[in-house]
């Protein structure tokens, strides 16, 4: 099965597509295969979307600046002068970038084209080994797997993570986000933005529909046990960043508290 | 070369012959050993190419330097110390200067001193001994764990297998693009899953056992850690509360 197969049988549920890739001693490296695919498309699209509105349509130093301080006055009901005084640092910083940005490469200015495309070629590759390819991969494959074989589940961890990796197929039509986004900076049209919202929940309920199908299918498990173990790994992550959260928070009060009040004194 | 090539991507998606193969070995630990420092001299060399590449498409780390500089000194905070204390100019300055040779290399992804050329060039040494070194005392610690369930289990067959879970490091490479990098978490996760399934081949003892030997240098060095940590904010506390008389 090759991987345009994997990816449209995950698409559609196949259960025969799963339970094949759990038989193979290499399910990992073809799960994975899936992902990689999957997260080139995504990032090429993506890469490539904030080149294009700048080229299309660039922003001006004056209009960010004033969107910043003009979201800032929404916000804030700080005095006249604070508020004059935040402006020029926004001003300076503002422009200080866009200095910055107009310096022409240290190859020279012929190179600029070439420098734009190893930053879109370089944030294409980076995106099926960010944190939301394979970090979560093997982030929810592994605690899922943990999880489930103390509620008796038969998966190697290798076959485990091969059918997880299934779950980032819906992911092939984020170009099509890409483009939306691409329409709603170019156009303003807010109908583009709601699209696109739309689109990210489908392919994410699509995605989890996906994951649950391969928990089921690896770890022989029943649909509901599936869904069972996947929102324990949810509650176990949560009740772990909770914990790490505390933890941390913990030792910085401890460390400023005595401080301050030494300083204080 | 293609021995090496199979080996990184058997360990990279969890082979189970690709661990056994460095197991059985006989000379398990010295290919574990070459096998981490191809790793890491690769990756190393990849980070040398990619810092040239990040010269030739960024703007020159001078006129980004006195570009920053111009504008800070525009800043009200700026400004307004200039009018209380003209001497502050100086020492602005100068802790501008000092900031921009510690931290300049970072911020424009490519090393802008000769030492920092140097150091980058070193890392064809550096990078490789560190691992080494990492290497060395994870598989000790873990050993001391695992082998109580195997006696029989040799530190070197240990020590060869876990020089697999070095394998994700490999994906750095990316890093030669500028804008480009691995996910921490991905590599931390990946690398202890293969420290993991190493341990259990190696040792032969069950997963729940391979992850305590696996976690237990990791908990050792947090313990560590806390402690040292716990020291320096007790000498800290007493410097800060005399303000450092």
């Amino acid at each position: 099965m090759s991987v345009l197969q994997l990816i449209a049988g995950a698409l559609r549920l196949r259960t025969e597509t799963f339970t094949w890739l759990r038989e193979r001693s290499d399910a990992f490296y073809r799960g994975f295969l899936v992902l990689l695919v999957a997260g080139l498309l995504a990032g090429a699209f993506a890469a490539a979307v904030p080149q294009i509105q700048a080229a299309a349509r660039p922003v001006s130093e004056e209009q960010i600046t004033r969107e910043i301080t003009s979201n800032f006055g929404n916000m804030s009901s700080a005095p006249g002068a604070v508020r004059a005084m935040i402006e020029a640092y926004v001003r300076e910083s503002v422009a200080m970038g866009f200095e910055i940005r107009r310096l022409p490469p240290n190859a020279g200015p012929a190179f600029e084209p070439v420098a734009r495309a190893l930053d879109w070629l370089g944030r294409t590759l980076a995106t099926p080994v960010s944190f939301g390819f394979a970090g979560l991969l093997l982030l929810a494959g592994g605690l899922v797997q943990i999880l489930s074989r103390g509620l008796g589940g038969r998966a190697e961890l290798s076959q485990m993570l091969g059918l997880t990796a299934l779950a980032w197929a819906p992911r092939v039509f984020n170009p099509i986000s890409s483009l939306l986004e691409l329409g709603q900076g170019l156009t303003g049209s807010g109908l583009l933005g709601g699209l696109n919202s739309l689109l990210g929940l489908v392919l994410f309920i699509w995605g989890a529909a996906i994951f649950v199908k391969g928990t089921a299918v690896a770890q022989q498990f029943s649909y509901g046990k599936a869904i069972g173990a996947i929102l324990l790994a949810v509650l176990v992550a949560l009740a772990l960043m909770v914990l790490l959260a505390c933890l941390f928070g913990g030792l910085i009060v401890s460390f400023l508290v005595p401080v301050s009040s030494s300083i204080s004194r | 070369m293609a021995n090496y090539w199979q080996l990184w991507l058997g360990a990279l998606f969890l082979k189970r012959e690709a661990f056994e193969y460095q197991r059985d070995r006989r000379d398990s630990f010295a290919h574990g050993l070459l096998f981490i420092v191809l790793i890491g001299v690769v990756v190393a060399g990849a980070g040398i190419v990619g810092a040239a590449l990040r010269y030739a498409s960024g703007p020159n780390a001078d006129a980004v330097k006195n570009t920053v500089l111009t504008h800070l000194q525009a800043m009200p905070f700026y400004t307004q110390s200039i009018q209380t204390d003209p001497r502050i100019e100086s020492e602005f300055l100068s802790g501008y200067n000092r900031v921009w040779a510690n931290l300049g290399g970072a911020f424009m992804g490519y090393p802008t001193t000769g030492a920092g050329v140097f150091l980058l060039l070193l890392g064809l040494l550096t990078v490789p001994l560190g691992w080494l070194l990492g290497w060395l005392i994870y598989g000790v610690l873990a050993h001391v764990i695992a082998s109580r369930n195997n006696p029989e289990a040799t530190l070197a067959h240990g020590l060869g297998t876990l020089a697999l879970a070095t394998a994700p490091q490999l994906l750095n490479v990316v890093s030669i693009l500028p804008l480009a990098g691995v996910s921490s978490v991905a590599l931390g996760v990946w690398t202890l899953v293969l420290n993991v399934f190493a341990l259990r081949t190696a040792y032969r003892v069950s997963t729940g056992q391979a992850i305590w030997a696996a976690l237990f240098p990791l908990l050792l060095l947090l313990i560590l850690a806390s402690f040292f940590l716990c020291l320096l904010l007790l000498l800290i506390v007493p410097i800060a509360a005399t303000g450092g008389r």
